[in-house]
């Protein structure tokens, strides 16, 4: 997988479902059902970076309403 | 050569097939190929020393069996048919040869008249079924039948009878005295010797220039020139390529055979029109588009980037070749290279210019280059090349006697020349390819799916060619959906709560049964709910709000239990600390899941945290747990796992994962109130879970261990003994230490965490009921895949458990094909909830599920490399990181130590790749060794005969314990690095001693040429070869009076290992002798 993930300059994008989890997709290539650009693309490592800044609350969105808060 | 694809870009398609046309026929020298004395011996060709070596080599390989067989419908005059064929038997010297020895040589012998029988077989059966399926039975078996190359002739004929006007004319012919050539020039001059021997004429062919033995000791004559010296430099670094190493479906024998399978597919005139569209839009060639296509599948299937395929060319530069029956065709080879990700546009430009340098470079007989470069001593694997590539006009009726109409007629292949062979006949409208394979290597199955990805991946690279080659899809919807649906059909039900609602049900359900035993005592499922409930309103009473995790350190007893309960029921996760671990260890995690209590017995260790100690206070007792808000997908608990870096990361798990688990395996082991399931590991890890509520859901008992893993070895049998341990669930090192103490008849053992040796499940078969491999990361929780292991099948991790999906994927998220190695992702009920403060390390493992039916849905992707077998079941093959490269060739570790467990004296054998030896990288095999001598010699010996060189470990090291995890897993990082073992050129010599030894010794310098050879000297590392090895057997043979497989001294290399078999030869030999002929030689002294 070395050989992958050094030459890993696919351009991702950062995706989220409706539970608001999120994660990462090549950005050429349509989403997965259940799954929405969250509306920031680029290296695999910014992505990252992005995902490690946005998603604070990391309950699934339904565990939050149940929980109400 | 960019300065030459630039020059042939420019030729219009007519220039550029004369240029063609010219590279592949060189023009003819001018001086004539001399005539040697009639009926003179002569050497054989480059070409036929080859054949003959590999006939030598494997007597049973009929690979080199050409064949001519055609359905004759009409009238056929059999005794004009023998005329016919003896003229062109008595035009043909090379027809009359046989290749016997001369003084350790093969020579060509010419027989001045030979009469060879066309037999003539009258078909019977009663229906037109019956004599079909007898005929190709009987065509069959002459095409699949070996030659003895000593003895002309070398081809046979026969004619089958089936029907008064219906007859299958059948001939096979040795690649030694011909090729597909020679079968047409054959089929012409029978077909016209017929024709007029039936107007009553007699056949008048044009006299032969030259006969093939004159053309042989003419090319065994030239001398070596500057030009062939260029040459064999060019190639020598064409060749430098490591072999095609393609998954197999089976390991790799030590010494290759011949005996194949084949699946033919037809791509359509669609397809095939494309193609050749394809190729001249790229002013290439058919050959070319075809061969760039099967390197992308060679690639795809074997990861490798660089490596040869060998392609034949007819060889008859010379126009008196044309007339010749013989063998003169030759193999180009043909450099393959993906790096960097090409479109298939340009991967066909790089193929077109290598191509035309490879023709260039054409000239110097492969056996001659694999003497060259001394390619010939690994018997696992054809020399130079493991793929093979031809294309060739589809066959048409040859023979053409008058009144009869012949069409061609398939035999059933049985021979294979390499691993892989790919034949594309090219028919009027439209394409067919042929793929066959190793029989040993791969079964029936690879051959039809590699013709079915050739033909998927041509129709995506025509269809675009601009579409980079990894993004090529090998897979029809067919095999994609197939390899998807592992784990489709695992829906099953379990329940929609939490763990302590269904403890508390089973509590309801059997209040008085035993729930725990831990040391000598027993709780029953009432004291324990009710001891829980109690624990639970203690921790909220203290301020534990529900939904936060509480940390558990607590020594292994009952109170462990019934703290891991009480914290669900308090409506929290738990934190699971395992009281061995070192303190800073402990805390680290302890802060970084900032529990919001510590249960633990030593209270004054948590100055700084809320603790509650379960054994002090108020008799804890209660009937119902405090209320407490969630359902099945708040948290279970919070796992720390060690990370590659190094810290520690925390996997958060619901309940959902853990109730599904418990509930499938419970279902698929039949658990049941009757069962006692040992908790031996480890608390902190995930699979302890398991330990604790399978037997709590299914009305069981769980049965403490008062330590854990391999430190309760001494107490394991005691425990099943007394406790009536049913269930023991451990990785295979523990399992390998407590099997002694296992009492025979444990009804269930469960191995997972790590892989599991045939040898050791061979030999846990043999004391307990069930044998079960489990396989799962913490992120999935507790197990994802499993597998019943029952004796003599192959070990695998099975099919995922309910609810659970497997997709094996390469590094695009692509399903690859099955048997094909690629990453595992999990998907489905079991995923865990996230890292815990790990967004962007979440956002990297838990994907977006692309192939499940749920929206939204994630997959887990696991680092693991493995493959989906042909029936299903996964094969674990070991980490992604860990894969092992060596010399350019992929190694399983695995088959390796597999193959040292069978060793009587291996006990357990570990093999990895290490960078820090003296010679750099290399594997080391780690071995738990009976007795104290260097078990190198003996293992390497032991290796030899059963594994490719390159997967012998060149150090091997005897350890009395291996280190252990925590987990009771090996820790591979602790195992020392070997020191220096004196390496065997160092060695003392050591002279012959025994009589074999001075025999074989003798041999071997009178051969090579040397004043003397010592003991452990290797023939082939004194500069031996192929042929020369041929000389080594018949003077030994002579000398012994046996007949000694050519392989032989392939196996065994040094003085001392082959004077050893040719003594243990003899001994078999004489064992075999009657009473009285043993008498009688012992009489004579023998």
């Amino acid at each position: 997988m070395s050989e992958t993930e050094t030459a890993d300059d696919q351009t991702y994008k950062v995706v989220v479902n409706d539970e608001e989890q999120y994660s990462i997709w090549p950005a050429d290539q349509a989403n997965p059902a259940g799954w929405h650009d969250a509306g920031f693309t680029g290296p695999r490592q910014d992505c990252l970076a992005h995902i490690e800044r946005v998603w604070t609350d990391m309950r699934p969105r339904s565990l939050r309403e149940a929980m109400g808060t | 050569m960019t300065d030459l694809s630039h020059r042939l870009a420019r030729l219009t398609p007519q220039q550029r097939a004369a240029l063609e046309a010219r590279l592949l026929t060189s023009p003819p020298t001018a001086a004539p190929i001399p005539r040697r004395a009639a009926g003179a011996e002569a050497p054989l060709s480059w070409a036929q020393e080859r054949l003959w070596f590999l006939q030598r080599f494997d007597p049973a390989d009929t690979a080199y069996n050409l064949h001519l067989v055609e359905r004759l419908r009409g009238p056929v005059d059999v005794a004009l048919l023998r005329r016919a064929l003896a003229t062109v038997v008595a035009r043909h010297e090379v027809l009359r040869t046989g290749m016997p020895m001369r003084d350790g040589r093969p020579v060509q012998v010419v027989e001045p008249a030979l009469d060879v029988p066309v037999t003539v077989v009258t078909v019977e059966g009663a229906t037109v079924t019956d004599r079909e399926s007898r005929a190709r039975a009987l065509v069959d078996e002459q095409v699949n039948t070996p030659f003895d190359l000593s003895r002309a002739p070398l081809l046979r004929v026969t004619l089958l009878r089936l029907g008064e006007d219906d007859h299958l004319f059948c001939l096979v012919l040795h690649h030694a005295v011909g090729d597909g050539w020679s079968l047409g020039l054959i089929a012409d001059e029978v077909s016209r010797g017929y024709a007029a021997l039936l107007a009553g004429a007699d056949p008048d062919l044009p006299e032969l220039p030259v006969q093939y033995a004159d053309v042989a000791a003419w090319q065994r004559s030239r001398p070596d020139d500057a030009e062939q010296a260029r040459r064999l430099d060019r190639l020598r670094q064409r060749v430098a390529a490591p072999p095609l190493a393609l998954p197999t479906d089976r390991p790799r024998p030590r010494v290759r055979t011949g005996a194949g399978w084949a699946a033919t597919r037809r791509l359509g005139p669609a397809l095939s029109a494309a193609v050749a569209e394809l190729a001249r839009a790229e002013r290439a060639t058919v050959f070319m588009t075809l061969l760039a296509a099967y390197q992308v599948l060679l690639w795809r299937h074997s990861g490798q980037r660089t490596f040869l395929v060998g392609a034949p060319m007819a060889g008859r530069d010379r126009p008196e070749f044309r007339a010749l029956v013989g063998c003169f065709t030759d193999t180009v080879l043909l450099r393959a290279d993906l790096a960097g990700d090409p479109t298939f546009r340009q991967l066909l430009a790089r193929v077109r210019d290598d191509a035309l340098q490879a023709f260039a470079d054409q000239g110097v007989p492969l056996e001659q280059l694999i003497t060259h470069v001394g390619a010939d001593r690994d018997t696992s694997r054809t020399p130079l090349f493991q793929a093979m590539f031809n294309l060739q006009p589809a066959k048409t009726g040859l023979l053409a006697l008058p009144g009869v109409t012949s069409t061609p007629w398939e035999p059933t292949v049985r021979s294979v020349k390499v691993d892989v062979e790919l034949d594309v006949n090219q028919h009027p409208d439209e394409l067919e390819v042929q793929v066959g394979v190793s029989a040993a290597l791969f079964d029936a199955g690879t051959a039809h799916r590699l013709a079915a990805h050739l033909a998927t991946l041509l129709a995506g690279a025509v269809a675009d060619p601009d579409r980079p080659i990894s993004r090529l899809t090998l897979l029809d919807e067919a095999e994609r959906r197939l390899v998807l649906s592992v784990g489709a059909d695992t829906a099953a039900p379990y329940p929609a709560r939490r763990l302590p609602e269904l403890v508390a049900e089973q509590a309801a359900r059997t209040p008085d049964a035993v729930a725990l035993v831990a040391g000598g005592q027993q709780l029953s499922y009432r004291e324990l709910d009710r001891r829980a409930n109690g624990l639970a309103w203690r921790l909220r009473e203290r301020g534990v709000r529900p939904r936060t995790p509480v940390a558990v350190l607590l020594p292994r007893d009952a109170e462990l239990v019934v703290a891991l309960l009480a914290v669900l029921k308090a409506g929290c996760h738990y934190v699971p600390l395992e009281p061995g671990h070192p303190d800073h260890r402990l805390r680290e995690i302890v802060t970084d899941a900032a529990v919001t209590a510590v249960l633990t017995d030593d209270p004054g260790r948590w100055p700084d945290r809320l603790t509650i100690d379960p054994g002090r206070g108020r008799p804890e007792a209660a009937d119902a747990p405090p209320p407490a808000p969630g359902g099945p997908d708040d948290l279970a608990y919070l796992i720390y796992t060690s990370g590659s870096t190094g810290r520690p990361k925390g996997v958060r798990v619901p309940h959902r994962g853990v109730v599904n688990v418990v509930t499938d395996v419970a279902r698929t082991l039949r658990l049941g109130p009757t069962d006692r399931f040992l908790f031996l590991t480890s608390v902190s890890f995930d699979i302890a879970a398991l330990e604790v509520f399978a037997p709590l859901l299914t009305g069981g008992a769980v049965v403490v261990a008062p330590e854990s893993s391999v430190h309760a070895v001494d107490r394991v049998e005691e425990l099943v003994r007394q406790a009536g341990v049913t269930t023991v669930q451990a990785p295979p090192s523990v399992l390998e230490a407590l099997l002694p103490r296992l009492p025979a008849g444990l009804p269930r053992v469960i191995s997972g965490g790590e892989a599991l040796p045939a040898g050791l499940a061979e030999r846990l078969l043999d004391r307990v009921g069930e044998l079960w491999n489990f396989y799962g990361p913490t992120e999935t929780t507790i197990w994802s895949t499993r597998a019943r292991i029952v004796r003599g099948a192959p070990v695998t991790i099975g099919v995922p458990v309910a609810n659970t999906a497997a997709y094996v994927l390469d590094e695009r998220w692509q399903p690859v094909p099955v048997g094909c190695p690629g990453e595992l992702y999990l998907a489905g009920d079991g995923l865990a909830r996230d890292y815990h403060r790990g967004p962007a390390l979440t956002a990297e493992r838990f994907l977006p599920d692309p192939y499940g039916a749920r929206p939204g849905g994630r997959m887990y992707r696991t680092g693991d490399l493995v493959r989906l077998r042909e029936d299903g079941h996964l094969e674990f093959l070991g980490r992604i990181d860990d894969q092992v490269k060596l010399g350019g060739v992929r190694i399983e570790p695995g088959e390796v130590e597999a193959a040292l467990a069978e060793h009587p004296r291996v006990r357990r054998a570990v093999v990895v790749l290490r960078d820090d030896l003296p010679a750099g990288r290399g594997l080391v095999a780690y071995l738990d060794w009976t007795g104290d001598d260097d078990p190198a010699p003996t293992l390497r010996a032991h290796l030899r005969a059963r594994l490719p060189e390159a997967m012998i470990p060149s150090a091997f090291v005897a350890l009395a314990t291996f280190p252990v995890l925590a987990s009771g897993k090996l820790d591979r990082a602790a195992l020392p690095a070997p020191t220096l073992a004196p390496a065997p050129a160092e060695a003392p010599s050591r002279p012959p001693r025994t009589d074999g030894e001075r025999l074989v010794a003798e041999v071997f310098a009178e051969v090579l040429g040397r004043e003397t050879v010592d003991a452990d000297d290797d023939f082939f590392a004194l500069g031996g070869t192929s042929l020369l090895a041929v000389r080594v057997l018949a003077e030994l043979g002579a000398t012994t009076e046996l007949d000694i497989p050519l392989r032989t001294l392939f196996t065994h290399r040094t003085v001392g290992q082959l004077a050893a078999a040719v003594e243990e030869m003899l001994a078999a030999e004489l064992a075999q002798l009657s009473e009285q002929e043993a008498s009688r030689l012992v009489a004579e002294g023998g």
